[in-house]
């Protein structure tokens, strides 16, 4: 828009005075987010009507100056324009900075700003990636990324699982966040909606140690739209709809700033679907729907700036009516029968067993930026976690929640990024939390997780340093304490059984006869470290390696379980006695590049002291018949696995991309599998263009899991008054599904653009099961899915 | 001429420190502050919860024609808690005898206890009862009660007794059951509200 302004500066003749001027006055020009040298500014002495560009390494020189006092006007295409006072001695050298902003919305994340260390790699799914997929869950989503797959229960409960683990071993980062809302649960997906990310980052080990030191399965990093210093509103509409679940999704997106700085954004998102389909039946009670509301309000400035944000999600999920059981024999049933035992016809209706979960994220940060001490960024945020469970009840309990928990957060952190010379980045910060937990008694059930608060203290540095032009050396520290009181009824045969009474008298409050009060209390104190090499052997070839050590605390559930787990039909009994889990972990990544082909080879080792584990120890009699009773456990596992990508243009219309990711996970002295390891899978795709149209055509191959632990248990069933065998640990058969894709844009004008995508999953409706989704005892998976999406920028 | 942006200025350093510093104070204060004021939070613990759909006790009532009468009864107190349920018959049933049998369920957690067969009868469309015993028991049941829909339900029924012999005899409740169904547990679904196994002796 400026740049015939700039083209007609440049050509304004200068004329110099008639005076003794032999001064130099040169200097270079840099980003101030990663002092990568910006070419292709343009300099003008303003009193003089002189200018320049700066060449390849953000140089300039202006020669022939007075002596005295000029202001210099910097704008660059991608920057801010800004002036700065310089006094012109003899030979004057001066480093410019100015900050990077963007002048595109589907910008490419400028690599370099990584959120862990470099060394510990990571995955990216940039805007495009995520707006195509804006209908879906952020699990779904991030399952297309190779060794990360979905850990679901049912189509719409879907959790990011990294290289196998998952839930509290996964720290979700959203917004500079960090999700606490009740991630310790299996069939707790994660509250986001990744319409909010402009991109999403996956760090597969426990190195992004500013944000937390026990996430020893890796990051789910959701970064915020950045928004442009300058004045312009700008929008987003994005409408899908899809014939499996008969639903859609709409989101809407305003964001409006000016040149001093002030921005400000609404957006929001809903979905609705109703029962989804898999090839042969309807699954009864899966619908969904979704609400999302985000606003802020902020003031970003070169040297300073602050955001209030809010924003709100309320998740409304069916879960298939036919997985609601009420014992072993009714899992006898369940698991033998080919089809779900109950299946009506389609609705939109959300019926009981269902879950109602809202949550709220209140943020307010600050930053400020001086030469002196780098970047400071203060933040305080409060997230509040309201989920209510519904099971199938009876009586005047009838519509009653069976779970009522609230949890709610308040955060505050402080973080320094100084700038010292020898090191290419360096950053530290404390941060302090507060959680309180709050199990409503009105249930009519005991609680399955107790009342508890949590204070968390974590103190961290980390740095980079380059060693040479080809070798970056990088480490951090972290230091957390964490304190957690509660309040827990325990049955009392329980407390005995287990020796609580003897190892934990402290914790008795009051015997209340089949029930006694108890209030343990727990303090953990854990270090974790991370160091690795980034080495660029030439152009093509880069080398990473990573070490790492994370601790993570044991979570609610694995300390206080002691009952019905009524979705996984099961008792689980959790032990007070455990320690912090730690983990061990060398990641490798190799990456080859040239312009036609693209490849990385990334293996990992990961050795996990005190993993802890549930598996099955008994059967356990009630007038309810027969339950499997499930103990948590802890013992030394080791991981390992690879992760492979592959890329290949053969020309500019055509390509071809290989995805392949194994995993193996043992018991480190019996050599026993661990539960619920993803199974290899492979997806290979071609990619053409034609006339701006993509098309996508892809085959996702998925083997059966062979290694598993057998958790079969035999159990009374009355029909037959013999006792029988219960298998729920052989896992499903291998799958192939293929997927086509078209999408293409609609041109209308320049300052509104229209794009289209049209998805076919599973093209070819095979019925399957997936290992790693908690509904295949039940029913088939998903089956073909044609989903349509329209988006419009504007 | 405008001195504020002049980067070498060391008064515009000092104040950026002193800023700096201001700020590294306030977020201390900001953090141990919250933490006392979450130290400071009552420390009363919550109330037990009323565990109000929970069955403790099953009773059986066998009546025969000639008015003895058999109690079969299983009791669990801690729910699913780890304690087993403690299950007892009265006496052995006679051979070739006809009993009206009645079935009381309990929750014994509350007090007075809770008559949860009255809540079943209220819902008698969404519950059922299911008699299975093994195959060398030789007796028959038979549904003396129905739902409002005109299906069984199995709150009373009768029993009769063929031959002498030793088995086991199940008392199932189904929620939500197929409604009418073939009369097996298979047929109908449901989720098990209630499974208990006696052991029975007819001589």
């Amino acid at each position: 828009m400026h740049k015939p302004f700039l083209v007609l500066l440049l050509f304004i003749s200068t004329f110099s005075q008639a005076q003794i001027c032999e001064s130099t006055f040169a200097g270079i020009i840099l980003d101030q987010h990663d002092d990568s040298a910006l070419s292709q500014a343009l300099i003008s002495i303003v009193e003089l009507n002189r200018s320049t560009y700066t060449d390849e390494e953000g140089r300039f020189s202006f020669d022939n100056l007075c002596l005295g006092t000029y202001t210099l006007y910097v704008t660059h295409a991608q920057c801010n324009a800004r002036s700065f006072d310089i006094k012109v001695k003899e030979n004057t050298f001066k480093t410019l900075k100015l900050e990077h902003h963007y002048e595109e919305l589907n910008e490419v994340l400028l690599s370099g700003s990584s959120e862990g260390l470099m060394s510990a790699g990571k995955d990216v799914l940039d805007a495009g990636a995520v707006e195509r997929s804006s209908h879906e869950s952020l699990g779904a989503l991030v399952s297309g990324i190779t060794g990360v797959s979905g850990f679901s229960f049912g189509n719409t409960v879907i959790k990011p699982s990294i290289h196998g683990l998952h839930s509290s071993r996964v720290t979700i980062m959203n917004n500079g966040v960090r999700m606490e809302d009740q991630e310790w649960g299996a069939e707790h997906a994660p509250n986001v909606d990744i319409n909010l990310a402009q991109s999403i980052e996956i760090i597969k080990n426990a190195s992004a140690l500013q944000y937390s030191g026990d996430a020893i399965g890796g990051f789910v990093i959701l970064k915020p739209q950045r928004i442009p210093v300058k004045d312009t509103l700008y929008g987003k509409v994005r409408l899908s709809a899809q014939d499996n679940g008969r639903g859609g999704s709409a989101h809407f997106g305003l964001i409006k700033s000016t040149t001093k700085g002030w921005y400000g954004s609404v957006e929001g998102t809903v979905k609705k679907y109703g029962d989804f389909k898999a090839p042969n039946y309807n699954l009864s009670n899966t619908g969904m729907n979704s609400y999302t509301l985000a606003s802020k309000l902020g003031f970003n400035e070169f040297k300073r700036g602050f955001e209030l944000s809010y924003n709100s999600i309320e998740n409304n999920i069916g879960i298939l009516r036919a997985s609601h059981l009420g014992g072993a024999q009714d899992q006898f049933v369940a698991i033998n029968s080919s089809e779900p035992l109950i299946i009506k016809d389609f609705t939109y209706n959300i019926d009981r067993p269902k879950q109602e979960v809202s949550h709220q994220i209140l943020s307010a940060k600050a930053f400020v930026k001086s030469e002196l001490l780098g970047r400071i960024d203060l933040r305080y945020d409060f997230q509040k976690n309201d989920r209510l469970e519904y099971d199938i009840r009876r009586g005047s309990d009838q519509n009653k929640a069976s779970l009522d928990l609230d949890l709610q957060t308040h955060a505050v952190s402080l973080d320094l990024a100084p700038k010292l010379v020898g090191f290419n980045s360096l950053k530290t910060g404390v941060s302090g939390r507060y959680l309180k937990n709050e199990s409503n008694p009105n249930t009519g059930v005991k609680r399955l997780i107790p009342d508890y608060k949590r204070y968390d203290l974590g103190f961290y540095a980390m740095a980079t340093k380059s060693l040479s032009n080809d070798l970056e050396l990088d480490a951090a520290l972290r230091l957390d304490y964490m304190r957690i009181e509660s309040f827990k009824y325990y049955y009392s045969a329980l407390w005995t059984q287990r020796g609580y009474d003897i190892t934990f008298p402290e914790f008795e409050i009051e015997d209340l006869g089949t029930q006694i009060l108890t209030a343990p209390k727990f303090n953990y104190l854990n270090p974790s470290a991370a160091i690795g090499t980034s080495w660029s052997l030439n152009e093509q070839n880069r080398l990473l390696i990573n070490l790492s050590l994370g601790a993570r605390n044991p979570n609610p559930s694995e300390l206080f379980s002691e009952g019905l787990h009524h979705s996984a039909s099961r008792i689980e009994i959790g032990d007070l006695r455990f320690e912090p889990e730690i983990a061990k972990n060398l990641s490798l990544g190799y990456t080859y590049k040239n312009t036609r082909i693209s490849f990385s080879l990334n293996p990992f080792v990961r050795l996990i002291d005190r993993f802890i584990l549930i598996e099955p120890t008994g059967i356990q009699q009630t007038i309810r018949g027969n339950f499997q009773v499930w103990s948590y456990r802890q013992t030394d596992v080791s991981l390992s696995g690879l992760d492979m990508d592959t890329r290949v243009a053969f020309n500019d219309k055509l390509g071809f991309e290989q995805q392949f990711s194994l995993v193996k996970g043992y018991e480190f002295e019996t050599k026993t599998p661990l539960i619920n390891m993803p199974p290899v899978n492979m997806i290979n795709a071609l990619n053409y263009t034609y006339k701006q149209i993509e098309m996508r055509i892809e085959s996702d191959y998925t083997w059966r899991q062979n290694e598993f632990p057998n958790t079969n248990f035999e159990a009374f069933i009355p029909e037959t008054q013999s006792t029988e065998l219960i298998d729920v640990s052989t896992p499903p058969e291998a799958y192939h599904l293929m997927n086509l894709t078209f999408r293409g844009p609609l041109n209308f004008s320049d300052s509104f653009n229209i794009s289209w995508a049209l998805d076919i999953q599973n093209m070819w409706d095979t019925s399957y099961r997936n290992y790693l989704n908690g509904m295949r005892f039940y029913a088939d998976d998903l089956g073909r899915n044609v989903h349509l999406s329209i988006t419009s920028t504007f | 001429m405008n001195n504020s942006n002049n980067l070498n200025t060391t008064n515009s350093k000092f104040l950026i420190f002193t800023a700096m510093k201001n700020y590294v104070l306030y977020s201390f204060i900001l953090l141990t502050g919250l933490l006392f004021t979450a130290c400071s939070d009552d420390d009363t613990p919550p109330a037990p919860v009323d565990e109000e759909e929970v069955i403790t006790t099953l009773i059986v009532t066998l009546t025969s024609n000639a008015g003895q009468t058999i109690i079969l009864n299983s009791q669990d107190l801690d729910g699913d808690g780890p304690n087993d349920p403690t299950i007892s018959v009265s006496a052995p049933l006679s051979v070739a005898t006809n009993y009206t049998g009645v079935i009381e369920l309990l929750n014994e957690t509350e007090n007075p206890a809770e008559p949860i067969h009255e809540e079943v009868a209220a819902e008698s469309n969404a519950h059922q009862f299911f008699f299975t015993q093994s195959a060398n028991l030789g007796l028959t049941t038979q549904y003396l009660d129905f739902d409002g829909n005109g299906n069984h339900l199995g709150l009373s029924f009768s029993l009769s007794t063929t031959s002498a012999g030793q088995g086991t005899m199940t008392f199932t409740l189904r929620h939500e059951p197929l409604k009418p169904n073939d009369g097996t547990l298979s047929g109908a679904g449901g989720e098990t509200d209630i499974s208990v196994t006696f052991p029975i002796t007819i001589e």
